[in-house]
C-alpha cells in the first residue's frame, strides 16, 4: 500500500478530531412550487375579466358595413366608423372582424380594414386575432399591418408573442413594425433589428422608417438614438421608459417560465422561452427571480440561465442569485449569472466558491464568472486557482480566460499560447481568449500588439468558409507558432 | 503516560482500519476523487477512450460545422449547450431534457456525461465497487430513451419506434454502437459512427433509376435507417442532382432535382421532406434533356447550404453547378438513352 493511500485514513481521524461544522458557505434555500402557484393566483385574478359578447345577428351586415366604410374612406369621414366600432357595437364584433381578417380570398383592403377596427377595439380577444395573423398569415404585409395595429393598442400581453415573432420573422418590413410595435410597449427587444435596417436596409425608404422610429423612442426616452441600445444592455435600462406590466402579461410572463419546467421535453418551446424571458425589460428580472427557488430543478437553472442572459439589464436579481448560489444543483449557473449581470457583492461569494473543496463544476462557473465581472477584485481568486501543475485543465483554463478580461492576460499569454499546440487542450477556448488579451493590447496601444493582432487575423481562413478540423488544428498550429515568436516581446521580457 | 501510548495505538489501528476499508488494501482501485475531466479515463480504458475520442460524440464542442457563425456561433447561441456539452445524463435523469454543464465543455458528449451516475459510480455493463471508477452495471445505458435525451429533440427516437426495428428490439446500439469486430466478448464500440460515417449513410439508402416512356424515373429509398433519412431536424440534407451525359464527354452542369430535409424552426414556408424508415420516393426526369444519356446524383449532406468553396458566400440551389464541391456522393447512377442498348 502505497503512502497516498494512508491519506484518507488520516483525513478521517482529522476530520473526527474537528468540531464537525457544515462546509457549506450557506444554508440550500428551500424550494417550494412557485411557478405554479404564481400561475395559479394570476389565473384565479384574470378569471374575473369576462368573454366579448356575442354579435345579434342582425347587426353582422352592421359590422360588414363598417369595414366597406373604412375601407373606401378617408380623412375625417374615417372616424365614423371607428367611433362606431369603439362606441356603438364594441367587442361583439370581434367574432365577425376575425373572420374578415383571416380570409384571404376577400380583398386586401377589406381584410386591412377589419384589422383596423380590431386594433381600435383594443381588447384582449382582438388582439388575439391580430397577434395569430402577426404569427401566422402567409403575406408579410398582412403581418405588417397587424404588428402596427397591436402596437397602438394597450394589450401588452402580446410583447412575449411578438419578441418569439421577431425571432424567427425573414421580411424586413415586417421587422419594421414589429420593432415598433415593441416600442410602444417601452420593450427595446426590437432595437438590434431596427438599428440594422437603419443602416443596411433593402432601400432608402425601410432605412429612413427604422431610423425614425429609433429617433422617435429616443424622443420619448429623453436620450439620443445611438445611446438606447448601450442602455437597454446595461444596469441602467431602468432610465428608460417602464412599463406598468398588467396582470395578463405578468401571466404571460408565467407561463413562459412554465414552459422551462422538466414536463416540457422538447427544447424547441425551452429556447423561445428563454430568447424571450431574456429579451424582456427590467421588471421581468424582478418578476421572475423567485423561480430560482421553484422545486422544479430545470426551472430554476433556466431561469438563472434567463437572467445571464439579461445581462446588467437583471442586475435587480443579484441577491437572489447570491441566495441560489447554496443550492449544489443550482449554483454554476447562478454562478455564472452573477458575473453577466455584475453585482458587486457577489465577489466575495463567486470567489469563496473557486477553492479547492467546492465542487469542481462551481469552480469553474465561478471563475469564468469573476472574469465577467471584470473587477479587479477577483484577480488574487483567479490568481489562486492558475496552477496549471495541480488543478484541472478546464479549470485553469477558465481562470486564464478570467484573467484576460480582467486585463491580468499577461500573466497567463504563454499557458494558453500553449494549449494551441496540445490535441487535448481546448485550443478553440485558448484561441478566442488570446484574440481578447491582442485585442485589448492593441486598443491599449502597447508595444507590438496591433502587428500581432494583424498576423493572428490573418491566420484566420476567408469569412464564410466552414474550415475542416484539419484546418482547424493547422490553423491553432500556426497561431501558436506566430504568437510564440513575438511573445518575449509583447510581454517585455 | 501508558494512557497516553494506549490512545496512541488506537488511533493508529483506526486509521489502518479505515485506510484498507476505504481503499481495499489496493492500489488499482483508487480512483479519483473528483471527476473532472474524461481524460482520467484513459489508463485503464485505453482502447475504449481512444475509439470516443476519434467520434463526433467527443468533436461536439469543436465541430467546425457547430462553431460556425450561421450555427452556434463559437457557442455564443447558448440553446446549444445543453446537448453539445450536457450534464450527466443519469443526474438529470433517462427521458428528462438534458441541461448544460459549466465544466469541461471542449470534451463534448464525454465519458462522464454518459456514464457518471449520481452516486459517483460509473454507469457500465459489470458491476465491480473494488475497480477506480466502481462501475455498476446499468441497464438504461442501452435503452433507447437513454440516446433520446438529446437526440429525441430531433423525433429520432419517436422515428425508431415506428419501424420493424423496433418490432424486433434492434435499437440504437445496433447500428451506431457495434461490438467491436461483431464479437459481443469485445464490448461495444465507442466510436458510434453516424451522419459523419459516409458509408454508413450509403447503407441506408438506394438509389435506381430507369427509363421509360415519357423520360426517366427516379427511385430513392430508405432501406436501411430505422429513422428518418436524414434524421437530424436542423442541420443535415441530401439532394438529388441529375445531368446529361453529352457524346463529347463534356461534363455539363448538375440540375437539382429534389432535396430531404426537415426545415429549420425558423423556415416557416420550407415543407418537411424527410424519407422516413422504409418509405421509397419516386421523381420523375422529364423534357428534352432527359431523352439521352444521364446520370442522377445522390449526395449528403452536414449543411443545408451550399457554399462557394472560396469565399463560403452561400448559393442559392438553383444556382449550384458542382454540388460535390460542398457535399459527399451517396450513390450515382447512369441511366442510357432512349433507343440506346441497355
Amino acid at each position: 500500500m502505497s503512502p497516498r493511500a494512508w491519506t484518507p485514513g488520516l483525513v478521517l481521524l482529522l476530520a473526527a478530531c474537528g468540531d464537525g461544522s457544515d462546509p457549506e458557505l450557506s444554508p440550500a434555500p428551500e424550494l417550494g412550487p412557485v411557478v405554479r402557484e404564481r400561475l395559479a393566483e394570476l389565473e384565479r385574478q384574470l378569471a374575473t375579466v369576462e368573454d366579448p359578447p356575442g354579435l345579434e345577428p342582425g347587426r353582422v351586415e352592421e359590422v360588414d358595413g363598417l369595414v366597406t366604410m373604412l375601407a373606401s374612406s378617408k380623412g375625417a369621414l374615417r372616424e365614423v366608423p371607428l367611433e362606431a366600432i369603439r362606441e356603438d357595437i364594441g367587442p361583439a364584433a370581434i367574432g365577425r372582424l376575425a373572420e374578415h381578417v383571416a380570409d384571404s380570398a376577400r380583398e386586401t383592403n377589406l381584410r386591412l380594414a377589419a384589422a383596423e377596427l380590431l386594433g381600435v377595439l383594443d381588447h384582449p380577444s382582438a388582439a388575439e386575432v391580430l397577434m395569430r395573423q402577426v404569427e401566422q398569415a402567409s403575406e408579410p404585409w398582412m403581418r405588417s399591418w397587424c404588428a402596427w395595429y397591436l402596437g397602438d393598442t394597450t394589450q401588452d400581453q402580446v410583447v412575449p408573442r411578438l419578441l418569439r415573432r421577431l425571432r424567427y420573422e425573414k421580411d424586413p418590413a415586417t421587422f419594421l413594425w414589429l420593432g415598433r410595435a415593441l416600442l410602444n410597449f417601452e420593450n427595446y427587444g426590437g432595437l438590434a433589428a431596427l438599428e440594422d435596417l437603419a443602416t443596411r436596409g433593402e432601400d432608402d425608404n425601410q432605412r429612413r422608417t427604422a431610423a425614425e422610429l429609433l429617433q422617435a423612442a429616443a424622443d420619448r426616452a429623453d436620450f439620443e438614438p445611438s445611446e438606447l441600445a448601450g442602455l437597454w444592455a446595461s444596469q441602467r435600462a431602468g432610465e428608460l421608459p417602464q412599463p406598468t406590466p398588467t396582470l395578463r402579461l405578468r401571466h404571460e410572463i408565467w407561463k413562459l417560465v412554465n414552459e422551462l419546467s422538466e414536463e416540457h421535453f422538447q427544447l424547441r418551446g425551452v429556447d423561445d422561452a428563454r430568447h424571450v424571458l431574456s429579451n424582456m425589460g427590467p421588471w421581468v428580472a424582478r418578476e421572475i427571480a423567485p423561480a430560482l427557488g421553484d422545486s422544479d430543478a430545470h426551472v430554476r437553472l433556466h431561469t438563472a440561465q434567463v437572467l445571464e442572459r439579461m445581462g446588467p439589464r437583471a442586475v435587480s436579481s443579484g441577491p437572489a442569485l447570491l441566495v441560489a448560489l447554496a443550492d449544489p444543483s443550482l449554483a454554476p449557473a447562478a454562478a455564472e449569472a452573477l458575473g453577466r449581470v455584475g453585482h458587486p457583492p457577489a465577489v466575495p461569494a463567486l470567489a469563496a466558491r473557486t477553492v479547492p473543496g467546492q465542487a469542481h463544476e462551481l469552480r469553474v462557473a465561478a471563475l469564468r464568472a469573476l472574469g465577467r465581472t471584470g473587477l479587479a477584485e477577483g484577480l488574487p481568486s483567479l490568481r489562486a486557482a492558475f496552477q496549471p501543475n495541480t488543478e484541472p485543465t478546464d479549470l485553469c483554463q477558465a481562470a486564464a480566460t478570467a484573467l484576460v478580461l480582467l486585463d491580468a492576460g499577461d500573466e497567463v499569454a504563454p499557458w494558453l499560447a500553449q494549449q494551441l499546440a496540445d490535441p487535448l487542450a481546448d485550443g478553440e477556448g485558448a484561441e478566442l481568449a488570446l484574440e481578447t488579451w491582442l485585442w485589448r493590447g492593441s486598443e491599449a496601444e502597447r508595444k507590438g500588439f496591433g502587428a500581432a493582432l494583424e498576423a493572428w487575423r490573418a491566420a484566420a481562413g476567408p469569412p464564410g468558409v466552414i474550415p475542416s478540423l484539419d484546418q482547424v488544428r493547422e490553423r491553432l498550429v500556426q497561431r501558436g507558432q506566430q504568437l510564440n515568436e513575438v511573445l518575449a516581446g509583447l510581454l517585455g521580457t | 503516560m501508558r494512557m497516553g501510548a494506549g490512545i496512541f495505538v488506537s488511533a493508529l489501528f483506526l486509521w489502518l482500519l479505515v485506510s484498507l476499508l476505504i481503499t481495499g488494501g489496493s492500489e488499482a482501485n483508487a480512483g479519483p476523487q473528483t471527476w473532472t475531466s474524461s481524460r482520467q479515463c484513459m489508463s485503464c480504458h485505453e482502447e475504449v477512450f481512444a475509439e470516443w475520442q476519434d467520434s463526433w460524440h467527443a468533436r461536439s464542442w469543436t465541430d467546425p460545422d457547430v462553431r460556425a457563425p450561421s450555427q452556434s456561433n463559437n457557442f455564443q447561441n447558448k440553446d446549444c449547450i445543453d446537448c453539445h456539452a450536457p450534464r450527466p445524463v443519469f443526474e438529470t435523469g433517462v427521458g428528462n431534457r438534458v441541461l448544460p454543464r459549466s465544466s469541461r465543455r471542449s470534451e463534448g458528449v464525454d465519458c462522464i456525461a454518459c456514464h457518471l451516475l449520481p452516486n459517483g459510480r460509473m454507469a457500465g455493463t459489470i458491476d465491480n465497487p473494488r475497480a477506480a471508477c466502481k462501475p455498476q452495471a446499468t441497464v438504461q445505458l442501452q435503452r433507447e430513451d437513454y440516446c433520446g435525451v438529446c437526440h429525441n429533440q430531433h423525433k429520432t427516437v419517436d422515428q425508431w419506434r415506428d419501424t420493424a426495428w423496433a418490432e424486433r428490439g434492434e435499437g440504437c446500439l445496433h447500428c451506431h454502437m457495434p461490438f467491436r469486430d461483431g464479437d459481443p466478448n469485445r464490448g461495444r464500440h465507442h466510436g458510434m459512427p453516424g451522419g459523419h460515417d459516409l458509408e454508413l449513410v450509403a447503407s441506408a439508402v438506394t438509389l435506381t433509376a430507369q427509363r421509360d416512356a415519357n423520360g426517366v424515373g427516379v427511385l430513392v429509398s430508405n432501406v436501411a435507417a430505422a429513422h428518418a433519412y436524414p434524421t437530424d431536424e436542423r442541420s443535415r440534407a441530401s439532394d438529388l442532382w441529375w445531368r446529361p451525359l453529352a457524346e463529347s464527354g463534356e461534363e455539363l452542369p448538375w440540375r437539382h432535382l429534389h432535396r430531404i430535409r426537415d426545415p429549420y424552426r425558423w423556415e416557416v414556408d420550407v415543407p418537411s421532406t424527410l424519407l422516413m424508415a422504409a418509405e421509397g420516393r419516386e421523381l420523375r426526369i422529364d423534357g428534352p434533356d432527359a431523352q439521352g444519356p444521364l446520370e442522377v446524383l445522390l449526395v449528403y449532406k452536414l449543411t443545408p447550404f451550399y457554399r462557394d468553396p472560396a469565399s463560403g458566400e452561400p448559393f442559392a440551389l438553383g444556382e449550384v453547378t458542382d454540388p460535390l464541391s460542398d457535399s459527399q456522393e451517396v450513390h450515382r447512377v447512369r441511366v442510357d438513352g432512349a433507343g440506346e442498348p441497355k
